[in-house]
């Protein structure tokens, strides 16, 4: 396998998490801030460097130079291909800009070390490709969110225990599937524990009450974090894809309709900006799956391609709910707020999130959403257009919450609430983001397809051979 | 092609204007810097002439070079290469005998409004808000109009929804406003997946979003469509349902009336002159699919048959000038529609431009209504109001209280909606988070006893009381006010975040 | 539910509606505008009282934002001599009383206005005390003196108190320091781990000293809480408002808006509501008992009570009384609740009102008890909507009557919320006071009380007064320095008998402020030219109908109703080219109605549409060039316009006055009488010129709904054009002299009175009668007109420096073409600013305030006081009429100003005409009363200030004998100054008695003319004179 010039990935896994020795309750909480935005930039700029470099390799896969891991293991445990080399950097990008945005306020009690290790594992996670290290690092990675709950004398248990229940039923299903090959029915009872894993992971309906409780019990950066760069889709690519037969794929797609449609519908009557944000990300992960799973080029760009402008629409509207958050309090949408006055801005960003979340023409998600709906259509005819639905469903939501949020009421303004200068650095950024890849949707486009064409080349491979063990395949 | 380039320098000399209008106007509020009122004014109106100029040109071509339609591929937008399932994202542009007339009245009335809008809100707050709003109303006017694929017509199609329904709730400090612009969006929105659904059954059916392919051969309205009789049904019911919804067709002709919240002129304009044909003009645009199907034809006059009817009966009985005119105008957007129904295209076409300029200026001069009644009074010798239908009340018949009735309450549309689809929506969901909330509780409460008994979790019994809990914060009393426990929660929260730094 | 409140009579409700009735806004149909003190009803209290109770019934701001003050007192509009004089008027005898250490109530209260404490709402103060260094750092506003009293002064101090540094078993806490004090320094100490207290920076220290205050104050704040209650809600919506957030009114006027608007309507739609003539609660019984198929839900529910009423043949007072016991309302409260319930919907509310009480203005008035049988339609729905909401919203199954309280026992006071806010508030004032943790520390407990118990009392309406006070106070003192300098200077010359110089003509105008600058610049250009003020309706009050009008318009104050009817005739020579064009006119009128009406329906409608492609050239031309179109319109209508060669029908045949032929008209009695007091009230009795100009005034504007309200106020929101025709050709008849002659008031032969009008939107100038214009007079008209010609410029000129749209470097020709084009442009919603900045009103003779410039701020009543009788008639009926009028434009302006969403309509861009009577608006919304914003933007909230030449004891004496005077005067509704007839001296009136005013200054500048003072400025000026 070809190497990239540097060691990109294990630096950008190791910058983190020396950052979160350094990050300790001693230093002042100015220093921390500070250094935790360097240490998150320097990983997104490694992030950034690895992308780079496995660009100029122009192959499929690439692994770093020198790589410690390998030399203890004998095996290539962080890996960059086409499906992950945009996304390392996003999931980078996003942390850097959520501890950017941080508001004074909410500082002292911001978990930096905790948000670096997850840092480390997020990047970790997604450049690997070993289904035992995926699912190791998933539970590691889930734990973090636990300390948290913990720590803020929270109730940790329900989602420890999903979390628990989905690394248990995903382990047994891989050690059925790999240990006992030859008997077609375990290896089926495997697959299914196996789906149910990833299932409860993504936590789509009806596993989804541990994404509220997540996001109504722990801070919102945690919520944001954990669940923006969507492990769990990842894990269904990772561990699902490759090996699934069609018909399970087929049972998830319709699963993750009924999922998208029922979060979409429960959009419409929420009161509370969390769960509003909790919905909005369960309904567009769901459509996102629907794409991975119906296993054609066309729905599989759509979601690949989606999943990089839900995860940054998405950050986006909690990084608003955030800084609302941040300013009034804790806000709720059975009443109109009118804080329009106070942070036209806000205003404004709000509402092109909610715009690039829905697909509207010109904002990321358009292109996306008419691939996806397209690769829909050709596979599932007339039950497709329920996805055209929800994100019907999606806009009228969105727009509801920006009208509850920001207008409807004069917000008698005694201090000007403007973003900070912080959160106009991440909210020109996150702006052209979505601009310009709605505008320039070409070269974008072109990368999740390829990944997606591998994607799809990988899974034919597979089930064309027996199923055998995926770490001897790759030599 | 011997034109090509001229062609293409034709809708370059069309779409710039706009499209450098909402660049400017975008850069500059996102970057916030600081525009007069003037250069505002001034740039929007220029850039508006100079699409005028460009269809000016456009049309003299298309005379010139004696042809029936322009069309002007710019290539793909985004295309996948592959070989079994191709997607492409083609731009382009059709400049014909449909496009290019509602293109001059579109940058006609757009310059006029503009013009009128530049002394109108002088000084209002919203001045910037209201013209970016409002360029990208007319680059989604313009897109809409001369889009050449589907996927290009549904862009402009958006741009026009979002611009609209904002621009109803442009005074959004009440709440008025804001609820019926929302309520436009929310129609929008449901018409307009209709309209995805049918452009992505026509990429399905015939391969791609072109209307010049899915019309057939032949310019319009001369083209013959290829769909099989009920692929053009489906299609054309869809696409029926996009235009209803555009256009405040029956069963969605509730908003109209409704979302005349915004300032004058932005009412003239969308409700009075363009956005409620755009409807009308969809289905022009795609008038082959229509008459290949006899069975949608008669949806076609049928809806617009009725909506003609019943908006003349509720016309009658408005006593708001704007309400008035709304009705006034669905009236005869109606009968655009039935005409369309009817094969009369060309004389849609002609009824579309005669209507959107009149209604224009009489939405403009809206507020005038009084002078006009004092000076035709004057006129006439007479007073204008007579007493017509107050019969002594033996001889008022309940049939004619009824038909009062029935027009008063706008013909039970909105209660309709709102009582039969919404409604029954709405309840059931929120049943359903009920159930979900008491389950996640249970969960919770089993899930922290099975471990031992940490806390009181009542707080989650209303989602907004889930507040962030510091590590000192304890409240017991679940029933307090839960705006005191925000405060406490934030006032410990800062404190504490001082004490830290 | 105890028995004795279940007894409501009808005649409790009937009187409760009644009083209720007064509440309400008292504005007419929009066509006919009238300025009226937006609080009326408040009237017979005292100014300031009025407001604390306005703002609560009406829950709007009766004052400017505490902002705007400030700003003003930085800009130095309001200086500090202003404030403190103010305050000391403000706490009277009460200003000495001591408040514990910290000085008099009167120094406490002056250190709250002169130091900006924030006052925030909760949800900011988070972001503040976060994202600012409120808690770190001191106030930018404190100079060094008290900074160092602060950190040096608390860290000496705290060292000194410090004795655990000897950690000695036998260590006491030094006694001056409290446990309490202990406790809370300790607390603060907790974040200050580190260094040692000794080697602390100073930066360190202000933030210790800034905690530690905090800490202090929070402290004791939480000791003391504001007992002030909150008032109970009467209307279940308010409950349901602020418990669940579900406003029930949005539901209610879903249904009642509509049916408010078809049974109002005057003749907009096409179709008139039936049954309209039984009263609005049968209409509404009529109309909602039929079934109809809106699927059950609310229509049914207001069905089944619609029906029930109807079948039972309930009368408007006994379903109020039904529904009242529904509700649950108890006797004591029914009046607070009709009041409540009418307020909700104040605008439609006041115009069925209106409608019943002035029915004449209208072609469909409203029968008497209409307002009841509203009440009783609103509070039908009320039952439905409310039963509707707490069934699906709250789950409430229980009867209404229990709702209310049941909610009430729900609601509780947030008082951690209090606390901080409170805190924060005193935080501040500490720093800006010097008053430093030590000295709050040692404060006892009764003196914190004490304190906290004057800021409290000193509320943000308190506050406001005083503000609002010292800004009204600097605007009097610099009026009335300029009356007092400026009259200093021109005693001389009024002493001088006026012979020497002989009057070319004289102009009589409206008293209008608008006129102010028209008549400045008449006298500027013609020295020998003399101007008059009197009310614009110059005495005649009639019905008028002019050549092309086919009813009678009263043209009157709206206090006075007419007796006498005037017509205008064409000449006979012309009567056939009249009578031609008024078929024409009638022919073109009919053809535009039709084409008007037609367009809304369904076959005309179409046909219309097709010519509908003509009318993009009219739209564009009249967008894009609106003087160029309106030209051109005045051009062809004036193909078929009424000849200008017109009489009046003046003399009436027989004795009693009517509107049939033989009854218009005057006797000649009546003419004398009129032209008499006429010319008395304004004191034109010797020294007549050779040519009297009467110039009445009025208004035109395109796409404008309250046009009238720019019309002439003396006319009742008419033009008073014809008022001066009239009062002109009275004085020219022969007869008429005669008859004045016996009288003792002799009017030259030589003499010629003239009527015209002056529109003041776009300053144009029309002449009547022009063909009776003896030969001998043409020179003096002549000169006369070049004189207006160029007034009417200029005049136009210093209106434009207020347009922001007109460059300030405007020139005097194009000044004239901009007003021209704002009359006449559709888009155009300010044509003219009307009666904005108003603030002075003066009544005397001109020659006191001749060349001074009042910058269109003042009425100026002409009156001489030495003309005047014993018991000073004309001035008492001068004022009967002036007084009134002028604070009612004042005070309308006032209100709309300082909440222009609440007492205003708002901004007028998304207005939409309604039933021909009002505004909405957008969709739907209450009847908008009151002025829009962008009539008031330019306008300085101020009570006007009267100066009347005259005595002290006979402004007594006419306030002790007209109440409504008294009430004006003594209640503080208008400031009242009186200026010595003699010499220059000022009395202020203080509500009691007449105190004599000593000028702050005698500084005024002088400039050579208007132009020169006004020229590149666009806000308020101050006065100057010209010479």
């Amino acid at each position: 396998m070809i190497d990239l010039q540097f060691a990109w990935i294990e630096t950008a896994i190791l910058v983190p998490f020396v950052a979160a020795l350094f990050c300790s309750k001693r230093f002042p909480l100015r220093v921390r801030y500070w250094l935790s935005f360097g240490a998150a930039g320097l990983t997104f700029a490694l992030a950034l460097g690895a992308w780079w470099d496995f660009k100029q390799l122009r192959v499929f896969e690439a692994h770093d130079h020198w790589d410690v891991l390998n030399f203890l293991s004998g095996d290539f445990v962080f890996l960059i291909d086409e499906f992950n080399a945009p996304l390392i950097p996003l999931v980078c990008a996003v942390y850097w800009l959520v501890i950017l945005v941080t508001p004074t306020s909410k500082r002292a009690r911001f978990p930096w070390r905790l948000t670096f290790v997850s840092l480390g594992l997020t990047v970790a996670l997604l450049s690997c490709r070993s289904n035992w290290w995926i699912l190791g690092l998933l539970a590691v990675h889930s734990v973090v969110p636990v300390i948290e709950l913990i720590e803020r004398k929270q109730v940790w248990q329900l989602f420890a225990a999903f979390q628990c229940a989905s690394l248990i039923s995903m382990a047994t299903g891989l050690f059925l599937i790999n240990g006992q090959a030859v008997d077609e029915r375990l290896n089926l009872v495997g697959l299914v524990l196996l789906v149910i894993g990833c299932w409860l992971r993504c936590g789509c309906f009806p596993f989804h009450l541990w994404v509220l409780d997540l996001t109504s019990r722990a801070s919102l950066a945690t919520a944001i974090l954990y669940l923006t760069p969507m492990m769990g889709a990842f894990a269904i690519v990772r561990l699902l894809l490759p090996t699934a037969p069609d018909f399970v794929l087929q049972v998830l797609g319709i699963l993750s309709l009924a999922s998208a449609i029922y979060a979409s519908c429960m959009l419409l009557v929420q009161t509370c900006t969390r769960r509003f944000f909790a919905y909005m990300y369960l309904s567009n992960q769901s459509l996102l799956l629907i794409g991975l799973e119906l296993v054609n080029p066309v729905g599989l760009t759509g979601s690949l391609s989606l999943w990089m402008s839900q995860a940054t629409s998405l950050v986006a509207f909690g990084m608003t709910i955030r800084a609302i958050e941040g300013r009034v309090g804790r806000v709720l949408l059975d009443r109109f707020h009118g804080l329009y006055e106070q942070m036209p801005l806000l205003a404004g960003f709000f509402m092109l999130a909610g715009l690039a979340s829905i697909g509207f023409p010109g904002t990321s998600g358009f292109i996306a959403s008419e691939l996806l709906i397209e690769g829909v259509v050709n596979v599932y005819s007339r039950t497709g257009f329920l996805v055209v639905f929800v994100m019907a469903l999606n806009g009228i939501a969105a727009l509801k919450a920006y009208c509850r949020l920001f207008t409807g009421h004069e917000a008698p303004a005694t201090i000007s609430m403007q973003p900070r200068w912080y959160e106009r650095l991440a909210i020109v950024a996150f702006s052209v983001f979505i601009l310009v890849s709605g505008l320039l949707p070409g070269p974008g486009v072109m990368t999740r397809y390829h990944a997606a064409q591998e994607l799809l080349n990988r899974r034919t491979t597979t089930l064309t051979q027996p199923l055998i063990d995926e770490e001897n395949h790759e030599h | 092609m011997p034109y090509e380039t001229l062609d293409s320098l034709l809708v370059l000399a069309i779409l710039i204007g706009p499209i450098a209008l909402v660049t400017f106007m975008g850069i500059t509020m996102l970057a916030g810097f600081s525009v007069s009122e003037s250069a505002i004014s001034r740039f929007t109106f220029s850039a508006i002439v100079s699409g005028l100029v460009g269809t000016l040109c456009s049309i003299w071509a298309l005379v010139w070079t004696q042809r029936l339609e322009i069309v002007v591929e710019l290539g793909n937008w985004v295309s996948l290469p592959d070989e079994h399932v191709h997607f492409h994202f083609t731009v382009k542009f059709l400049l014909d005998r449909l496009s290019l007339p509602f293109l001059l009245l579109v940058f006609l009335l757009c310059g006029t409004v503009s013009s009128f809008a530049s002394k109108y809100m002088h000084r209002e707050p919203g001045f910037r808000r209201f013209h970016l709003l409002f360029a990208l109303f007319t680059l989604g006017m313009v897109l809409a109009t001369i889009g050449g694929t589907i996927e290009v017509l549904f862009f402009g199609w958006e741009l026009v929804g979002i611009s609209s329904a904002l621009l109803v709730g442009f005074y959004h400090d009440r709440k008025a406003p804001v609820n019926n612009g929302l309520r436009v969006w929310t129609t929008y929105r449901l018409s307009d997946a209709a309209f995805l659904m049918a452009a992505i059954a026509l990429h399905h059916q015939t391969g791609a979003g072109d209307l010049d392919r899915m019309a057939g051969a032949g310019a319009w309205p001369y083209g013959v469509s290829e769909l099989q009789i009920t692929q053009a049904f489906w299609v054309g019911t869809l696409l029926l349902i996009a235009a209803a919804g555009k256009s405040a067709l029956i069963p969605f002709s509730g908003w109209l009336p409704r979302a005349m919240e915004g300032p004058t002129p932005s009412s003239a304009i969308f409700y009075g002159a363009l956005s409620v044909h755009l409807g009308a003009f969809l289905l022009l645009r795609v008038s082959p699919i229509i008459s290949s199907s006899w069975l949608l034809t008669c949806l076609v006059v049928i809806v617009g048959l009725a909506t003609a009817v019943s908006a003349a009966f509720i016309a009658r009985v408005q006593a708001d000038v704007k309400s008035a005119l709304a009705y006034a105008s669905l009236t005869q957007v109606g009968l655009i529609v039935m005409e369309i129904g009817l094969g009369l295209y060309w004389l849609a076409l002609i009824h579309i431009i005669g209507h959107a300029s009149l209604r224009t200026l009489q939405l403009l001069r809206a507020p005038s209504v009084l002078r006009d009644y004092f000076n035709i009074e004057t006129a006439l010798g007479r007073r204008l109001a007579k007493r017509v239908h107050t019969l002594e009340p033996s001889h008022t018949r309940p049939a004619q209280i009824w038909l009062y009735r029935f027009a008063f309450e706008r013909a039970y549309l909105d209660v309709f909606l709102d009582r039969w689809i919404v409604a029954p929506f709405v309840n059931f969901f929120r049943q359903v988070q009920r159930i979900e909330e008491s389950f996640l509780q249970h969960l919770t409460n089993l899930a922290s006893q099975s471990v031992g008994p940490q806390q009181n979790s009542d707080e989650l019994l209303h989602d907004e009381s889930a507040i962030e809990h510091s590590g000192q914060t304890h409240f017991d009393d679940a029933g307090a006010n839960n705006k005191t426990r925000q405060f406490a929660h934030s006032h410990n929260s800062t404190e504490q975040g001082k004490t830290n730094d | 539910m105890n028995p004795q409140e279940s007894e409501i009579s009808e005649f409790d409700i009937i009187h409760a509606v009644e009083k209720a009735a007064h509440l309400l806004p008292a504005q007419g149909p929009i066509t006919t505008f009238v300025h009226h003190n937006t609080l009326h009803a408040f009237e017979s209290l005292p100014f300031f009282e009025a407001i604390r109770h306005a703002e609560i019934l009406f829950e709007c701001k009766c004052l400017l934002p505490e902002k705007t003050y400030r700003a003003a007192v930085e800009h130095g509009r309001i200086s500090n001599q202003d404030l403190e004089a103010s305050l000391i008027e403000d706490l009277g005898d009460q200003a000495d009383r001591f408040v514990g250490l910290l000085g008099t109530r009167y120094h406490l209260r002056l250190a709250l206005l002169q130091h900006e404490l924030n006052t925030l709402l909760p949800n900011e103060l988070d972001w503040i005390m976060a994202e600012t260094e409120a808690l770190d750092r001191l106030r930018i506003d404190i100079d060094s003196a008290r900074r160092n009293l602060f950190i040096e002064g608390t860290r000496r101090w705290m060292l000194r108190n410090r004795l655990d540094v000897f950690k000695s078993a036998d260590s006491v806490v030094e006694p001056r320091v409290t446990l309490t004090a202990k406790k809370l320094i300790d607390r603060v100490l907790l974040d200050f781990q580190g260094a040692p207290i000794e080697d602390w920076n100073d930066a360190r220290w202000e933030t210790f000293t800034l905690r530690l205050l905090w800490e202090i104050c929070s402290y004791r704040i939480s000791q003391f809480p504001d007992k002030t209650k909150r008032n109970l809600f009467v209307r279940h919506r308010d409950v349901l408002l602020s418990t669940a957030q579900i406003d029930s009114d949005e539901r209610v006027n879903e249904v009642l808006i509509p049916f408010c608007l078809a049974w109002l309507d005057q003749g907009l739609a096409a179709t008139q509501i039936p049954h309209r003539e039984q009263g609005f609660y049968q209409c509404f019984l009529t109309l909602y008992k039929i079934p109809s198929p809106t699927f059950g839900g609310r229509s049914s529910a207001l069905q089944r009570i619609v029906q029930d009423a109807s079948v039972r043949n309930l009368s408007a007072t006994a379903s109020i009384c039904e529904s009242l016991l529904d509700l649950g309302i108890g006797a004591t409260e029914v009046e607070d609740f009709i009041s409540a319930s009418l307020l909700a919907l104040r605008g439609f509310a006041g115009m069925i009102h209106q409608l019943e009480t002035r029915g004449d203005r209208v072609p469909f008035p409203a029968q008497t008890g209409s307002l009841l049988e509203f009440l009783a339609v609103r509070l039908m729905i009320d039952r439905v909507i409310l039963g509707e909401i707490s069934r699906q919203a709250l789950g409430f199954s229980g009867p209404l009557c229990d709702l209310r309280v049941s909610l009430n026992q729900g609601r509780e006071v947030d008082r951690e919320t209090q606390i901080r806010c409170e805190t924060f508030t005193i935080h501040q004032l500490a720093q800006a006071l010097g008053w430093t943790p030590e000295v709050l520390l040692n404060l006892s407990k009764p003196n914190w009380n004490r304190l906290l118990n004057e800021i409290r009392e000193f509320d943000l309406l308190s506050r406001l007064r005083v503000f609002h006070a010292a800004w009204e106070r600097r605007f009097r003192i610099n009026t009335l320095d300029a009356l007092s300098t400026h009259s200093q200077r021109k005693l001389k010359s009024l002493n001088v008998p006026s012979a020497t110089k002989l009057t070319a003509f004289d102009v009589v105008c409206c008293i209008d402020d608008r006129e102010e600058s028209f008549r400045r610049h008449i006298e500027e250009i013609a020295t020998d030219a003399r101007t008059w003020g009197v009310a614009g309706f110059f005495n005649v009050p009639m019905y008028y109908q002019g050549a092309d009008f086919f009813h009678f318009l009263p043209l009157c104050p709206i206090v006075i109703k007419p007796t006498h009817y005037v017509r205008e005739h064409v000449h006979v020579d012309h009567r056939d080219i009249h009578e031609r064009n008024v078929t024409t006119r009638r022919n073109l009128g009919r053809i535009v109605n039709g084409l008007n009406r037609g367009s809304h329906h369904l076959i005309s409608g179409a046909l219309t549409s097709f010519l509908g492609l003509l009318t993009t050239v009219p739209l564009m031309l009249r967008v894009l060039f609106p003087r160029f179109s309106a030209r051109f319109r005045h051009k062809v209508s004036g193909l078929f316009a009424v000849p200008k060669q017109t009489y009046l029908q003046l003399e009436r045949e027989r004795a009693d006055p009517g509107p049939d032929d033989r009854q218009v008209g005057f006797s000649l009695i009546e003419m004398v009488e009129m032209v008499e007091r006429f010319l008395r009230d304004i004191g034109m009795v010797s020294d007549f010129s050779e040519l009297v100009l009467i110039i009445g005034h009025g208004s035109s504007s395109l796409n404008n709904p309250h046009e009238s309200a720019y019309n002439c106020g003396a006319c009742g929101g008419g033009r008073g054009g014809p008022n001066a025709r009239v009062m002109a050709r009275m004085a020219n008849d022969v007869r008429v002299r005669a008859g004045l002659r016996e009288r003792g008031l002799e009017i030259p032969q030589s003499t010629l009175f003239l009527g015209l009008y002056h529109n003041t939107c776009d300053d144009s100038l029309s002449w009547f009668d022009g063909s009776s214009i003896p030969h001998d007079h043409v020179g003096v008209v002549g000169y006369a007109k070049s004189v207006l010609a160029e007034a009417r410029k200029r005049n136009a000129h210093e209106r434009c420096r207020r347009f922001e749209s007109a460059d300030l470097s405007i020139t005097v020709d194009a000044a004239l073409r901009h007003v021209e084009a704002r009359a006449e442009d559709l888009s155009q919603t300010r044509p003219e600013y009307n009666h904005a900045t108003n603030a002075i009103c003066i009544v005397g003779r001109r020659a006191r305030t001749r060349g001074l410039f009042l910058d269109r701020r003042a009425f100026l009543v002409s009156y001489d006081p030495n003309l005047d009788d014993e018991e000073s008639t004309i001035l008492a009926r001068i004022l009967a009429a002036v007084v009134p009028v002028c604070t009612g434009i004042n005070l309308e302006y006032f209100f709309s100003a300082v909440d222009v969403k609440g007492f205003g309509c708002g901004t007028k861009l998304p207005h939409n005409v309604a039933a021909l009577l009002g505004v909405m608006d957008g969709a739907a919304s209450d009847l908008r009363t009151g002025l829009s914003a962008q009539m008031v933007e330019i306008h300085e909230p101020l009570r006007l200030l009267f100066v009347i030449e005259s005595r002290p004891e006979v402004l007594q004496k006419i306030m002790s004998s007209s109440q409504l005077i008294r009430r004006i005067f003594c209640g503080h509704w208008a400031q009242l100054a009186i200026l010595n007839p003699d010499n220059a001296g000022l009395l202020v009136f203080n509500g009691t008695t007449f105190e004599p005013y000593q000028p702050e200054s005698s500084r005024l500048e002088s400039v050579a003319s208007s132009l020169n003072w006004y020229r590149g400025w666009r806000g308020d000026l101050r006065f100057a004179e010209i010479h």
